[in-house]
């Protein structure tokens, strides 16, 4: 187990290191490297921050912990850690999916450390809670999701692991699957892929006092135009973007709309402060 | 060329950037009970099952942007009857001078499905089996330390039971034999005893009492340091009179023997109680005594030490040996030669330690110093008081 927060989520640290920090948390599904696209862009004036949570990417496996990551405090606790070792402050922190709800709850236990938040297709809650809450599954669609992920390679993986992973003389079968793109262990892929769809975050919403910004896409099919509408009512002081794309990952598909619409909310935000110095 | 697309015994799709149908063969209408015709333009998702979607979106998409393709993904198709179809998928980016467009084929495995679900299945309960066995046999090792700590526990009281019982009736009968013997004699034969001899007989009456109750104060001692109920108090004792008074004491009980008592004034005060200061001094007076010829002398010495005073009893007798034995504190312990030079319990000294202790202090035993040629040196350690400057008044 490697000793040292930064290590042990492989955190990356580039751009401007006057600037303000800039930290890019990777949603369910994928490593850090999804941010590729849309983090660069900001490497001019932020000092820009990506990193794996345990499980995913370049990440630590051995310290995954069951029992830390059985709620979504947990991955909060594992940004908090990151701003910490860096002793980052005034942080512009970028969420996508899961990890926009992670960003929630991060700025809510500690409100001082982090001047933004940049939601992208969040969603408090997945499941439908009828009648006053569509959130677009129901739980046979996520039982469907948490069966699918065993039926797939991952799944598989992580059931055969006693007897096939093990086997010192088939060492390929596991490098093969660390060396795939996006490759998160499958036992983490599946309590994550629980803890996020099984949650409901609505309580927290309110809670929140740092300004966001919501990033919607028009067409997603995980995260519904109306759930990004719920986030702007509950969530306060928070503006809406919606982005005209089809999909979950606006920053993979669309790019350079996604980096347009933050960078248009960081410039009114910092024109906000001009003129409020003024 | 349509024909041949229409005869791939799969589904094959043609998707633009942003996932809308562009083309689809007949196989792939087939495979979800729709005319194939309605598919195009519609969104990627009219395809998938719900699960099927999130795991698209958040697997399988960034995958065949970021790589160009994926393979053997294991999909779920949602049917116009409903029924969710079992497909394994493979999608490549298209290479082409448009903007980028993917290509999949979707192969049904219906029968294959079924059987690796089963397999899953099984292999998951069997994973289950195995936790849930995991946790009994770490339960049961839990339960098994548990009984053997348990059982050790019971061992040792029992142990210490019979020892108690023996030492105890034995230490206790030799002074009632005694008194008993005593008295009965006294009350038969007083009216013509020499008045000598009557004192000699009411004096040993008087020394065996005594030993019982100083056996009994020890057993006290012990039977509450045993029970981890050995509360001492910490009151503000001079210890240089403590020792005085038991000296005194012993030197009134023990004519046969010299005692010479040797402390220097300005001695710190120590918290504790002075009855049990007084009691070790006592047990370790009365066992150099024991072990000493009759005539010689034993000398007590009180000295300032190490923030503390430390008492030592030296005796004249044969020693503790080349080596002072470790148990030589320890309960119903008697050295080798002990045993044979002196009757006793093995008590005594274990009290004393555990008195010692309670108040904070350390206790020893060495051979005597020199120029002593033999005897043993039995002390006690105490430390001594916080002196409190605050305290004005």
């Amino acid at each position: 187990m490697r000793d040292h927060v930064l290590e042990r989520h492989a955190v990356r640290v580039s751009g401007d290191p006057a600037g303000q920090p800039m930290l890019f948390a990777h949603g369910f599904g994928c490593d850090q490297t999804l941010w590729r696209f849309v983090a660069p862009a900001f490497a001019g004036e932020f000092r820009v921050i990506t990193f794996d949570y345990i499980g995913a990417g370049g990440s630590d496996r051995s310290s995954y912990d069951p029992e830390r990551y059985a709620t979504l405090g947990g991955y909060a606790e594992d940004v908090l850690e990151i701003c910490r070792a860096l002793d980052l402050q005034d942080v512009v922190l970028v969420g996508h999916s899961v990890s926009a709800i992670i960003a929630i709850l991060a700025s809510i236990a500690e409100p001082a450390r982090f001047s933004d938040l940049i939601l992208v297709v969040p969603s408090p809650r997945y499941l439908d809670d009828p009648p006053a809450y569509r959130g677009g599954f129901t739980r046979p669609d996520i039982d469907g999701l948490l069966q699918m992920l065993d039926a797939n390679a991952t799944g598989w993986a992580a059931f055969l692991a006693p007897i096939v992973m093990a086997n010192p003389d088939r060492p390929e079968l596991t490098a093969d699957l660390e060396a795939t793109f996006c490759s998160i262990d499958p036992v983490m892929a599946r309590q994550f892929a629980e803890v996020t769809f099984l949650a409901d975050n609505r309580v927290d919403l309110p809670k929140v006092t740092t300004p966001s910004l919501i990033v919607q896409c028009a067409n997603d099919a995980v995260a519904p135009m109306e759930v990004g509408a719920y986030m702007e009512r509950h969530v306060p002081g928070s503006r809406l973007r919606v982005i005209d794309a089809t999909g979950h990952c606006p920053h993979v598909s669309h790019p350079e709309a996604t980096i347009s619409v933050i960078r248009d909310y960081l410039d009114a935000r910092e024109r906000d402060a001009e003129v409020a110095h003024l | 060329m349509n024909s041949a697309f229409d005869a791939v015994p799969a589904g094959v799709i043609h998707l633009s950037s942003d996932l809308r149908i562009l083309a689809a063969n007949r196989e792939m209408g087939a495979l979800i009970a729709r005319d194939t015709g309605e598919l195009v333009g519609e969104s990627l998702d009219v395809l998938l099952s719900a699960p099927s979607r999130i795991l698209f979106q958040t697997h399988v998409y960034p995958a065949l942007k970021a790589d160009g393709r994926v393979e053997e993904v294991f999909l779920t198709l949602a049917s116009s009857t409903g029924d969710p179809i079992p497909v394994l998928l493979n999608a490549v980016r298209s290479p082409g001078p448009e903007e980028p467009a993917y290509m999949g084929l979707l192969v049904r495995i219906r029968a294959r499905s079924r059987w690796e679900t089963e397999l899953l299945a099984a292999t998951l309960a069997l994973e289950g089996e195995r936790a849930a066995s995991q946790r009994l046999a770490e339960e049961l090792a839990v339960t098994a330390a548990d009984l053997r700590v348990r059982h050790a526990e019971e061992q040792r009281n029992r142990e210490f039971r019979d020892a108690f019982i023996g030492v105890v009736s034995h230490e206790l009968r030799t002074p009632i034999t005694t008194i008993y013997g005593m008295s009965h004699l006294l009350r038969e034969r007083h009216a013509s005893m020499a008045p000598e001899t009557l004192g000699d007989h009411l004096g040993d009456i008087e020394a065996e009492s005594d030993r019982m109750r100083r056996l009994t104060e020890d057993l006290l001692v012990l039977s509450r340091a045993e029970g981890g109920r050995l509360d001492v108090a910490a009151e503000p004792i001079v210890v240089r009179n403590v020792v005085q008074a038991a000296v005194e004491s012993e030197r009134a009980r023990s004519t046969t023997h010299r005692f010479i008592f040797d402390a220097p004034s300005g001695l710190p005060i120590v918290l504790g109680e002075d009855v049990y200061v007084g009691q070790v001094v006592t047990n370790f007076l009365s066992n150099a005594a024991k072990y000493s010829p009759s005539g010689a002398t034993i000398h007590v010495t009180l000295t300032s030490e190490a923030g503390g005073i430390a008492v030592r009893v030296i005796d004249a007798g044969s020693g503790l040996g080349a080596q002072v034995p470790d148990r030589l504190f320890d309960l119903f312990y008697r050295a080798p030669d002990a045993a044979r030079q002196a009757p006793g319990a093995g008590i005594g000294l274990f009290v004393c330690r555990e008195l010692v202790q309670a108040m904070g202090g350390r206790i020893w035993a060495a051979a005597a110093p020199p120029p002593a040629a033999g005897g043993a040196e039995f002390g006690f350690w105490l430390p001594a008081a916080a002196v409190d400057d605050d305290d004005g008044d």
